[in-house]
């Protein structure tokens, strides 16, 4: 699943990672979230 | 908010692919880890907990990119937390430690040098001070810790330089170690002399949970001022032993004020906090001293409404870290520390001591104490400033907008720094300073109000 993912930027910023983690918790049906 | 992707911890050992992630993979899967590890820390199942700091260790580095470090730092926090429920073992563990304090000064100093907020937070704050202050001949100013002599300096300069002529200044300084004290009181004294202007230092050696308010030494007659820089959130943790009064009661009556006041005031404080936190959703069983009545802010800001000053500045982190649920704690944590880590990477480079001392003995401290501790063992309590707001305005403050010269001060210094992250932000004459678009400190100022 991880190494699908294309990378659009090798050093994201963490603020960036945490939006994108986000977003994916929500697209995500069978995801928990906090 | 963030996935929970479904990978069995079973996979992972001895974890030989986690080297091959990319950056980005690495910090998503990362954030997963820590996720997942605190909901097990919050239910207690410490095996897996242990699993996901296990993974955790293999990607997470103190001198990696910026989500490699905050994983570094959360992961220990959770390890604290998780140890603190043997409390001989974390005794045992911790037996040998040495914490030097004049390394923490340090520390403090780098982040005023290399990060604008301190230095905003010194302009604006000084700023209101000189406003409030215009015309008065006889200056006091009460600052809740001082460390940092370059604000006061600032100060002495524009006070002397002032049209009406200098004042009198005296500053009381409040700090927990005599010798940060002395320093200051030297370097004052000496700015004070070159410029000729009036002034006296009062130290008060004391932490500010302890502090006896007389001896603040407030007289009839001057006008006063307080400044107070991240220190109020600390008188959030609940009273420890309340049997013991209040340090802060004893003065009222000598000062004059209204206790009847200030009883009723103390009730409708508490009531309508109280009735917030429910309506916030808070559970207070998470909490093990929530049983514990009124936090010793309340009578704190009393006591100071109590001095009657001028004008109260106050800057504070503005975000919610005094959640009663570690996951929402952990949440807004991991956002705030994510952008004060991205602010330290656009700074200076990875493989910087300085850097690396900021993020581990203060802002890696501070994740700590969020995340592992509770009770009056937390002190990190960072609130938002519609909450200070409230808080300021219960105990019988009233806001003093702060004006367009100090915030176009404000946008000056942030505009040198020669980044375009760092923005300022209005709310309701208050100001915001933020690193992109995520609030990281507030200022506001406060006066006496009838």
């Amino acid at each position: 699943y991880l190494n699908n993912h294309e990378i659009t930027n090798p050093s994201m910023s963490a603020t960036a990672l945490l939006q994108k983690a986000a977003q994916m918790g929500s697209t995500r049906s069978n995801g928990s979230s906090i | 908010m963030f996935p929970t992707m479904s990978l069995s911890p079973g996979l992972m050992s001895p974890y030989p692919w986690l080297k091959d992630l990319k950056p980005e993979e690495r910090g998503l899967y990362l954030i997963h880890l820590l996720v997942t590890c605190a909901n097990h820390v919050a239910s207690g199942s410490l095996e897996n907990a242990n699993i996901a700091l296990d993974q955790m260790s293999h990607l997470a580095s103190p001198d990696g990119d910026t989500m490699q470090r905050i994983a570094s730092y959360f992961s220990e926090a959770l390890a604290d937390r998780i140890l603190r429920t043997w409390p001989g073992v974390y005794k045992a563990f911790r037996s040998t430690r040495i914490s030097v304090v004049s390394e923490e000064t340090l520390v403090r100093k780098m982040f005023f040098e290399f990060l604008p907020f301190m230095k905003v937070a010194f302009i604006i704050s000084n700023q209101a001070i000189i406003e409030a202050m215009e015309g008065e001949k006889m200056v006091h100013v009460i600052d809740l810790n001082a460390s940092e002599p370059a604000q006061w300096c600032a100060l002495i300069r524009d006070l002397s330089a002032r049209p009406e002529g200098p004042p009198y200044l005296r500053i009381t300084g409040v700090h927990q170690q005599k010798e940060v004290l002395e320093k200051m009181a030297q370097i004052l004294t000496q700015e004070a002399e070159k410029l000729d202007l009036p002034f006296q230092f009062n130290p008060v050696v004391s932490k500010l949970e302890n502090l006896d308010i007389e001896k603040l030494r407030v007289k009839t007659g001057e006008a006063l001022a307080v400044s107070s820089i991240m220190q109020l959130h600390t008188l959030l943790a609940p009273n420890n032993d309340f049997s013991k009064r209040s340090p802060f009661a004893p003065p009222m009556k000598s000062i004059g004020v209204n206790l009847q006041r200030i009883a009723q005031m103390n009730q409708n404080t508490l009531g309508e906090l109280f009735e917030k936190d429910i309506v916030n959703g808070y559970s207070p069983s998470n909490d093990s001293t929530s049983s514990m009545p009124s936090p010793s802010i309340d009578s704190f800001l009393s006591a100071l409404w109590g001095l009657s000053p001028k004008v109260m500045v106050v800057t504070e982190q503005d975000s919610d870290h005094n959640g009663k649920n570690l996951m929402e704690r952990l949440s807004e944590a991991l956002y705030f520390y994510a952008a004060l880590f991205d602010c330290l990477e656009s700074a200076l480079p990875r493989g910087s001591l300085e850097r690396l001392k900021m993020e581990k003995m203060m802002l890696g401290e501070e994740i700590k104490n969020i995340i592992a501790c509770e009770g009056v063992e937390r002190k990190e309590r960072h609130e938002k400033l519609e909450k200070w707001s409230q808080r300021f305005e219960l105990a019988g403050f009233g806001n003093v907008p702060l004006s367009y010269y100090a915030m176009l001060q404000a946008k000056r210094l942030l505009q040198s720094f020669n980044c375009d992250g760092y923005r300022i932000k209005e709310e309701n004459g208050c100001v915001v300073i933020c690193w992109q678009d995520r609030p990281l400190f507030s200022v506001s100022a406060w006066r006496y109000r009838r």
